[in-house]
């Protein structure tokens, strides 16, 4: 009896344990869980055409919101239109001060933001690019004209990051063991990677826009940014024949009403920002329109004001004034939709025509077609209102391009900082109007945190 | 911990029953009490208990060696069954035990006579089990009700700084529902979200995670809304906090960082009792910080000025340039974060229950304001119900609880302390002569402004546990916990036009409504086998369970603008875009086996082993699961023969120590998969795709290896009580978001660190019954911790993206800083040492001073006295820690902002014993670029170490004479009265200047009971 009565206690405890095991490990899926609803997995994506895109949108919505051509405040395009002479700072942020004044700090964290946001965008354009080129599944044409529009937008963030930093960094895999000790490629070697990426997008990307505006890119849009960099290395030729290519399109043209240059539909773009919403406009005009003095923000330089030709009429149309009564403060008009719209009017416009007769210009400038040189410089500023330009030798049409790309570009993506600084006149512009400058200025300092974290990023650019 | 790191796979799981079940039967064979357990003639045995001072309720009687149990009720009667051969026992906390042979009697009167050695009879709650105090292996710190309930606070941990030992709490800040942050025995995890402990309620695991949106929190709370501010402390009875291997490595992948067990409160066997316990109080910030008036402030502004060589003022220096008035003079301290926080609480309960049956029902209202000004405040309503039953014969136990809580948080759109110490002294007023805001034609960013931002969050949080147990034949129970919790978070901020500065011309169009609906469901379903056997020379128990839980958490944000006035801004739908931020759902499923054998030899020899084998899906295929356990032992040499002769002197006397391994979970949810996810991003009617992470399939459990020993005493009848106990837990295999460079495209990318961090300590706890007379009493508790961190091993850091974060043989909490040398005489400006010796001062280079910000050692001293009818209870905190200097969270000095006062004392004024360089407003580069230098430099550390009065309450006990049910306590108690620092900021707790501090109060409160 008594041990039976053990016996079935051991089976029953047996049993009990063996119930419980059964129980543990047959739920050893117990652990396996869902895909979460709102992602994709990796491969999924490259999978069909739709989500491709989507991923490709998402690096377009990206650059919109923080890329090195935003328009939203304390992005690069702000910055550095308060580091020349475009804009003045009015404002309490004590790191755009920075740029203003030219006291950077490589600590500055508006800095590393520019930094890490545009590698950022580069890695899920390199992601995208693998992704979409390992993927058997997707039509070869459309396949064709991802990889395009990625590559371009690579070449273009890294024609910005390089004219900022030098030599910089080059992603082009994901992987990031290889990224995080990666050193910096001379500035050179970068400038003829960019022009690969390009070429090899301009055979792929078509000449039609994919979308319902030209907020994405398209060949025009390639070879117009190939001009640009050809122009920036002093390849002349080049940039002359890219130019020449993007003005024979006949998508393309000069609005004569300079009111309407930069509407969503202007003739003149040849790339633009799609907003996101409908209804949305464009955060350069939130950025810059100010409606009382003194102004607690960026305000345009009074320099650039005072140095408007007489009778030009972008002064007129592209710039404000406000006062207080006793003092005049200036602001940027170009977008003029400070708030959101009905529909959507404006869009952030990222190439325009002008551009290109303004590098054919210096181009032929700089190749001794004096005659070429004036013809689009005088197309330029007679839409202006301005008279035929006056400058006859390369040395006084060199002056002459710079001073108009000064009044045609102004705040718009950094286009004069770089343009006093690849022509080698930053020192001269910059040296009486801000008192904080120095020659080790024309680069900017690497953000700190990087050198930090990949010491073969070492040295830092001199005199940070 | 080769035992316990069984292979992995199937059979080696096995192999733990297999284990148990051998281990288990050969003792159970030896000798079977229960065998010779047969039918004699039983009978009725009654009998009252009581003290000297009369009946004693609740006293519990057991026929000795059997299950037959019961307890006395309110008048000290009770009735049992037991035969004439049979020993009862009779016992209750505090009093000393006693065994009556039963004989012939069948009417016995029992005296019992109070104990203080009974102290060690105390149970503890370790979670899957208990344990008496006297034979716990492991360090189990506790508090009880009596220590919780007088403070006014509003999250449970508020009520635990400075009475545990190894425990190290510190409130973030001072706005209602925000967190405090906790660590038990040190920093494990490099990363600093990674060292949470394990909440557990009830036997419910509680996520301390927040389901908020910190987009639409935004800076209010120095972080996010903390869940464990959804606790109310009145409720609770016990919280233990379990910090050793032997406590810990049950809970196995969820015990690196210790756990905190919460315990409800209890219905208790009696009569009915109801209880009414309300309190009023009021609240301030603990500390000003001491900054320049405007006479100071200006000259400092014209000096700088001058200094830099401008002579004309420009146009934005409105303070100086005669924009704003130069006689004003305003302590935005007071006007800012100077109000009056007023707070008020009801709690009622109702309990009481027979022998078999016990409720408790319990509603708790409260409402707290701000010190911020305008209209901000925080509401509770919390129910908490408990019922406890025991069938007649004892074997079936049901225990059932349930709390719920209601919590409602209206804020300010952000924490106004950093205004309150940085606005210009002369800066214009804030209301013009209307009483509208003044913004002094766009000059001035009102700080007020972000009043008209309103932050709001309710919270309705559930936990509810049923533990069913049965007792079976043989010594064996069997037991199924189950648990659910539901946590639901709706939170909205406002963002108005209205707040910003007119000059930024906002119109209603950019007004923004952001808004967050987060849910969280868990349950949890615990069964569990355990066994008891008990003889004169031994007992065995062991325990052996299955835990199933699973999580789901949803949050969906959401954010609209474009509103056609500010009067509609509270409804999404008059909104004129909406668009979807965060869209998130997350299922977290867990599964593990765990066990436990404890074994007490001979009153004095106890080994305690358990283990655990846990399951998460936060891991991918082939990491999910993980062995984790510990060993324990203890030797009570004061039970030893020759030492009973001693008793009177040393009256108990246990070492012990453990060894084991605990993990961590804490990770976040489905870091191993390869996703893209659905971003926030429209392009072109296109809702953007984006990679989520960088992929690292391969990580898996973080692992503590824990040692430690201790040394239990209790001297002249346990009066004395002492516990040293040290440790040394070796983290490793760290879970963590390495660093990445802006290059890779992410700052982090998770992954197991292959670095080992020790934490080493030594704590010490003390009390002592100083005087026990009938009228006074005193008793004295006193705790401390002194704790040391250290990084053991980090091969491969100098190529790693730690190299200049971390250093071998140093804490890991350590900040690299300059070497400031003082200031050059000539230039009036900072110099730091060029270590390096490149020529220039350079982040990597030339960062070779260290700051430790961690607590050298922390610790509380309580004292608790008694007379007649009153009480005096108080409790001292200090901390032994550096911190950094105000002027480190300051702009420039010169700049347009309030500066700490020190900086007065600057160069070339005060000779040579200036101590802050030259004034500038940025323009000299050299002053300015030093000026940051010196903020990230050795001159910031200070030293932050303080003592505080963090609790103080004076109590008197009513009880009138012509009733006996009927007994009232009056109190007054004071939080953080008084503080006693050298520390230059503001608060030496939270050491911040962006986040209020912690609030002074002083309370008023009554309890009634009848």
């Amino acid at each position: 009896m008594k041990n039976k009565i053990k016996f079935s206690c051991f089976k029953g405890l047996t049993l009990a344990m063996l119930l419980i095991a059964h129980l543990f490990f047959s739920c050893e899926s117990f652990t396996e869980v869902d895909m979460p609803e709102s992602q994709l997995t990796g491969v999924s994506v490259f999978n069909n055409l739709t989500t491709a895109n989507a991923a490709l949108s998402d690096i377009y919505a990206r650059m919109r919101e923080d890329g090195v051509a935003s328009g939203m405040l304390l992005t690069t395009t702000s910055l550095l239109a308060n580091y020349s002479d475009d804009l003045d700072y009015y404002g309490s942020n004590i790191e755009q001060e920075q740029f203003n004044r030219h006291t950077l700090l490589a600590s500055n964290t508006l800095l590393s933001g520019i930094w890490n946001s545009s590698y950022s965008q580069i890695y899920a354009i390199n992601s995208l690019i693998k992704g979409t080129q390992a993927s058997s599944s997707l039509p070869v044409e459309g396949r064709n004209r991802i990889v395009g529009e990625a590559l371009f937008l690579r070449a273009f963030i890294y024609t910005y990051l390089t004219s900022m930093f030098g030599d910089i960094p080059y992603v082009i895999t994901t992987d990031h063991l290889i990224n995080s000790k990666l050193p910096r490629m001379s500035q050179n070697q970068v400038w003829q990677n960019i022009i690969s990426d390009l070429s090899f997008a301009e055979s792929l990307v078509p000449e039609d826009y994919p979308s319902s505006g030209r907020v994405r890119a398209n060949k025009g849009a390639v070879q117009a940014l190939m001009s640009r960099v050809y122009l920036y290395t002093k390849d002349y030729v080049q940039a002359e024949n890219y130019a020449t290519t993007v003005i024979g399109n006949n998508g393309y043209s000069i609005p004569s009403d300079l009111n309407t240059t930069f509407l969503k539909d202007s003739p003149s773009i040849i790339w633009a920002f799609h907003p996101g919403l409908s209804g949305l406009n464009t955060f350069d005009a939130r950025s810059f329109i100010f409606s009382e003095g003194p102004p607690i923000r960026p305000a345009l330089s009074v320099n650039l004001y005072n140095a408007f030709e007489s009778g030009d009429l972008r002064k007129q149309y592209w710039t404000r004034t406000v006062s207080n009564g006793t003092a005049n403060w200036y602001y940027a008009y170009k977008y003029k939709q400070e708030s959101t719209t009905e529909s959507s009017q404006e869009y952030t416009i990222i190439l325009r025509i002008e551009e290109q007769y303004l590098i054919r210009t210096e181009a032929r400038a700089m190749m001794g077609n004096i005659i070429g040189a004036q013809e689009d410089l005088n197309l330029i500023r007679n839409r202006a209102g301005l008279p035929d330009t006056s400058a006859d030798t390369q040395l006084l049409l060199m002056q002459a391009i710079l001073r108009e790309r000064r009044f045609e570009f102004f705040t718009e993506q950094s286009h004069r900082w770089f343009d006093i600084k690849r022509t080698g006149n930053a020192s001269s512009v910059l040296s009486s109007l801000k008192p904080g400058w120095r020659e080790r200025d024309v680069l900017l300092p690497i953000p700190e945190n990087e050198l930090l974290l990949n010491s073969n990023l070492q040295p830092q650019n001199p005199g940070y | 911990m080769k035992n316990f790191s069984l292979n992995k796979g199937r059979p080696s799981c096995l192999c733990i029953f297999i284990f148990t079940l051998l281990l288990s039967f050969p003792v159970r064979a030896a000798e079977l009490k229960f065998d010779s357990y047969t039918q004699r003639s039983q009978q009725q045995i009654t009998g009252t208990v009581s003290d000297a001072a009369g009946s004693l309720p609740s006293v519990t009687v057991i026929v000795k060696g059997t299950n037959t149990s019961t307890v006395t009720d309110e008048k000290g009667n009770f009735s049992i069954t037991a035969n004439s051969t049979d020993i009862l026992i009779f016992s209750f906390i505090g009093y000393t035990t006693q065994e009556i042979t039963i004989g012939k009697q069948t009417s016995i009167t029992v005296i019992l006579s109070e104990d203080s050695t009974q102290l060690k009879e105390v149970t503890i709650n370790a979670g899957y089990y208990s344990v008496k105090d006297k034979n716990r292996t492991g360090s189990i710190a506790k508090i009880k009700k009596g220590d919780i309930e007088q403070q006014p606070v509003s999250n449970p941990l508020g009520a635990m700084q400075g009475r545990m030992s190894g425990v190290q709490i510190s409130q973030i800040a001072g706005t209602p529902g925000s967190g405090f942050s906790i660590q038990i025995r040190g920093t494990n995890s490099v990363r600093g979200e990674g060292n949470d402990p394990l909440y557990v309620i009830n036997g419910v695991p509680y996520a301390s995670q927040s389901i908020g949106s910190s987009t639409v929190s935004g800076s209010i709370f120095g972080g996010l809304s903390s869940p464990l501010s959804n606790i109310n402390p009145v409720d609770i009875e016990s919280i233990e906090v379990l910090k050793d291997a032997d406590a810990t490595a049950i809970y196995g992948s969820r015990g690196a960082n210790g756990v905190v067990l919460i315990t409800t409160r209890k219905g208790k066997v009696g009569k009915t009792t109801f209880d009414v316990q309300t309190y009023t109080s009021v609240g301030k910030v603990t500390r000003k910080l001491d900054v320049l008036n405007t006479k100071e402030y200006l000259a400092m502004r014209r000096e700088a000025f001058a200094n830099d060589g401008i002579t004309e003022y420009p146009a934005y220096a409105y303070d100086v340039n005669g924009i704003w008035d130069q006689s004003r003079s305003t302590d935005w301290q007071k006007e800012l974060i100077g109000g009056t926080a007023n707070i008020s609480q009801t709690q009622l309960t109702a309990s009481g229950g027979s022998a078999q049956t016990q409720f408790l029902i319990s509603g708790t209202m409260r409402r707290e304001t701000t010190v911020f000004p305008g209209d901000t405040h925080f509401s509770r309503a919390a129910i908490l119900t408990n019922l406890n039953h025991r069938s007649s014969d004892e074997k079936f136990s049901l225990d059932f609880s349930s709390s719920y809580t209601a919590d409602k948080n209206t804020l300010p759109g952000i924490d106004l302390t950093r205004q309150a110490y940085t606005l210009a002294p002369n800066a214009p007023s804030l209301f013009g002569p209307s009483g509208e805001l003044n913004w002094q034609d766009g000059t001035f960013d009102n700080p007020l402004g972000y009043l008209n931002s309103k932050y709001e969050n309710m919270t309705n949080s559930l936990v509810t546990n049923l533990s069913i147990s049965y007792l079976m034949p043989f010594g064996f129970t069997i037991k199924t916990s189950a648990g659910y919790t539901d946590a639901r978070l709706a939170e909205f901020r406002t963002l108005p036009s209205s707040m910003y500065n007119p000059a930024y011309n906002p119109v209603s169009a950019y007004s923004e409504l952001l808004m967050n609906n987060g849910s969280r469901q868990s349950w949890i379903a615990e069964p569990q086998l355990s066994w008891q056997l008990e003889s004169d020379n031994f007992k065995i128990s062991t325990l052996i369970g299955a835990t199933f839980q699973s999580q789901n958490q949803k949050k969906l944000a959401l954010d609209g603008f474009g509103f056609a006035s500010d009067a509609l801004i509270n409804s999404l739908a008059a909104a004129n875009t909406v668009r979807v931020f965060e869209d998130e759902t997350i299922q977290y499923r867990y599964s593990a086996l765990f066990g436990r054998i404890n074994l007490i030899v001979k009153g004095r020899y106890i080994l305690n082993l358990t283990g655990r084998r846990d399951g998460s899906s936060r891991f991918g295929l082939g990491n999910k699961f993980a062995n984790f356990g510990a060993v324990g032992g203890a030797w009570l040499f004061s039970n030893e023969t020759g030492l009973k002769e001693i008793k009177n002197i040393l009256s108990y006397g246990k070492v012990r120590a453990s060894y084991g391994i605990a993990g961590n979970d804490q990770i976040g949810d489905y870091q191993y998969l390869d996703t893209y996810q659905v971003s926030l991003n429209l392009y072109d009617g296109i809702t953007g795709v984006a990679p989520s992470r960088l992929l690292n399939p391969d990580f898996g459990w973080e692992t503590n290896k824990k040692l430690e020993a201790a040394l239990d005493l209790g001297f002249l009848k346990d009066r004395i009580s002492i516990t040293i106990a040290g440790y040394r837990n070796h983290s490793s295999n760290q879970l963590v978001g390495i660093p990445l460079p802006g290059t890779t495209g992410f700052t982090s990318i998770q992954a197991n660190l292959n670095a080992t961090v020790q934490n080493t300590g030594i704590e010490l706890e003390w009390k002592s019954a100083n005087m026990k007379k009938s009228n006074f009493s005193w008793t004295t508790t006193f705790n401390v911790t002194k704790s040391k961190n250290k990084l053991l091993a980090f091969p491969g850091l100098e190529t790693s993206t730690y190299r200049n974060t971390f250093i071998v043989g140093q804490p890991l909490g350590i900040i690299k800083l300059y070497n400031c040398t003082g200031i050059n005489p000539e230039t009036g400006i900072y110099n730091f040492e060029d270590t390096n010796g490149d020529g220039q001062i350079t982040s990597s280079g030339d960062r070779v001073a260290l700051y430790d910000p961690t607590p050298k050692y922390f610790g509380g001293l309580g004292n608790q006295l008694t007379y007649k009818k009153w009480a005096l209870d108080f409790i001292l905190q200090f901390v032994r820690q550096d911190g950094l200097s105000p002027i480190s969270a300051f702009p420039l000095t010169g700049a347009l902002s309030n500066q700490p006062s020190q900086v007065i004392n600057h160069w070339p004024q005060s000779n040579d014993s200036h101590t802050v360089q030259r004034y500038t407003t940025g323009d000299n580069f050299d002053a300015f670029l030093a000026f940051y230098n010196y903020t990230s430099s050795n001159a910031m550390v200070t030293d932050a170490s303080f003592v505080r009065l963090k609790s103080l309450s004076l109590t008197y006990n009513l009880q009138p004479a012509w009733t006996k049910s009927f007994t009232a306590k009056l109190y007054f108690q004071g939080q953080n009265l008084l503080t006693f620092t050298s520390f230059k900021g503001a608060d030496p707790e939270n050491k911040s200047l962006v986040y209020l501090p912690p609030l002074r109060q002083l309370t008023v409160g009554i309890q009634i009971s009848f």
